[in-house]
């Protein structure tokens, strides 16, 4: 271990040693100085670089990153422009949404009510209806009972005289027989009415 | 591996990193001069280091210009890819520091970025030892921003371009105030100089100024001066240590076969990926920097 350790050590020693003192090497040319032709150079390149590369490359750049810029500052306004918009025009749907839903309400309330006065006017109908038909129904039961009691009187008088005739054994002349039905009649009307006819 | 890790055992690790001279141009009748660090030599040497700044220059002229020729509205692929890249130093480097003033610099701003960020990540690649590998020649390439030239340079170029601007800014603000020609370039200037020192109120402030004045210069000279110091520790720090590791490979393998030497080669591989992480951070850092002194230069009341 100790001996691997001293080894290293040697080794960078050895590698130390080549390098020599840093501000001078074996070709002259020194670490720490200054050649003015070389830093003259390097200026002069770099100008000559930034002169060509402003016109040929760096103006066109810039030129599109502004476009760019540009391009997507539009857009970015144009969207917040569509995004406000959207905004009121959601908001105009939804009060226009609320408006048809009240409307909707109404609109099925007063279904309602027509339905109900439409219920009631028809089932007033339906009973003036019905009114009306137990009405006729009992007057035509009133005319049949009548009639009905009409043929029962000729019947009872054409009864009655023949009853009479029989008992006389003799023929009735036409006036005697007019006296003698509407006697029958004055009697009969006199009678109470049929307990089957009510 | 074992052929590059031998050939990197032979060398030393400091010859990866400083430029070399590959051939030279010219010959000039003057004395060779030397000041501190600074150094002009009475020849131009076209260096390992220059040729990188070159093939950098040359892969920006191809590939920008090609992205630029139609600019996609919606990119997609390469476009997708570069204009996340263009994006990101816009909206993340350049717009917290220069604010309003952004666009006018965004050319100055990618060149710079782009180029650093280029040059560190060619550095990372083998190209050296390819070369060498291939053509038997060694030190054709190198990453130049592993030099102090070649940072120095840089940070010459933000050092003029903020003062530049600055002086300029004022300049356009005097002849919205009614002044024109040299009256409003003069007086321009001297408002810039002035406004490099905080407003002190008072008779105090009188008297700092001239203390201030002096402060802020040194603080003007410092910051590019720490701009190209940055760059370089970062770029060489990185590769010295990557060349050392990689050289310890046939040292360890003779001692301990290949288990070490093994250990080693994924540790440079790993290493490679922080450098990567190196190489971007400081693209970024230098481009921020100088955004954030040119938006100071811009907005001198901020």
């Amino acid at each position: 271990m100790w001996k691997a350790i001293r080894r290293t050590a040697l080794a960078w020693a050895w590698v130390a040693s080549w390098g020599g003192p840093l501000w001078a090497s074996e070709d002259g040319g020194e670490l720490l100085r200054v050649d003015l032709w070389q830093a003259g150079y390097t200026i002069a390149v770099f100008v000559v670089l930034l002169l060509i590369l402003s016109r040929l490359a760096f103006r066109p750049i810039i030129e599109g990153i502004h476009k760019r810029e540009r391009f997507i500052r539009n857009s970015f306004e144009a969207a917040q422009r569509d995004r406000k918009e959207a905004e009121a025009r959601l908001k105009e749907y939804e009060g226009r949404l609320l408006a048809a839903h009240d409307e909707a309400s109404k609109i099925v309330e007063e279904s309602r009510r027509d339905a109900e006065v439409m219920r009631r006017r028809i089932e007033e109908e339906a009973r003036r209806n019905s009114e009306y038909l137990i009405d006729r129904a009992k007057r035509e039961i009133g005319i049949a009972r009548d009639t009905a009691l009409k043929v029962l009187y000729d019947h009872s008088a054409d009864l009655a005289v023949s009853l009479a005739m029989s008992a006389l054994k003799r023929q009735l002349s036409p006036e005697d027989h007019q006296r003698l039905m509407l006697d029958a009649l004055r009697e009969l009307g006199d009678q109470p009415p049929l307990a089957s006819s009510n | 591996m074992t052929g590059l890790a031998t050939m990197l055992a032979t060398g030393d690790p400091m010859q990866h990193i400083v430029p070399h001279e590959i051939f030279r141009v010219g010959r000039f009748h003057f004395e060779p001069w030397s000041w501190g660090p600074f150094v002009l030599k009475d020849y131009i040497p076209f260096t390992s280091h220059m040729l990188m700044v070159l093939i950098t220059a040359g892969l920006m002229l191809v590939i920008f210009p090609l992205l630029g020729r139609r600019y996609p509205m919606v990119p997609k692929g390469v476009h997708a890819f570069f204009d996340t890249a263009f994006e990101f130093v816009r909206e993340g480097v350049a717009r917290p520091a220069l604010r309003d003033h952004t666009d006018r610099f965004m050319p100055f701003i990618w060149t710079m970025f782009f180029f650093i960020l280029i040059n560190n990540l060619l550095g990372i690649l083998p190209l050296d030892a390819i070369a060498t590998l291939i053509w038997r020649r060694s030190h054709l390439f190198g990453t130049a921003t592993a030099g102090l030239s070649v940072t120095a340079g840089l940070a010459s170029i933000t050092f003029i371009a903020v003062h530049a601007v600055g002086i300029l800014e004022q300049i356009r603000r005097q002849r919205e105030h009614g002044l024109s020609g040299l009256g409003a370039a003069g007086r321009g200037f001297v408002a810039y100089w002035y406004h490099l020192v905080p407003h002190v109120p008072g008779v105090l402030g009188v008297l700092l100024f001239p203390f201030l004045f002096v402060l802020e210069l040194i603080g003007a000279l410092v910051k590019p001066f720490a701009l190209a110091i940055r760059l370089f520790a970062n770029m060489m720090a990185g590769h010295v240590v990557l060349a050392s590791l990689l050289m310890l490979v046939p040292i360890l393998r003779s001692y301990f076969d290949w288990e070490l030497a093994t250990v080693t080669i994924v540790g440079c591989a790993v290493y490679c990926c922080l450098e990567l992480l190196v190489a971007l951070i400081q693209a970024y850092i230098f481009t921020f920097l100088t955004c954030l002194f040119i938006g100071a230069a811009v907005s001198p009341e901020h």
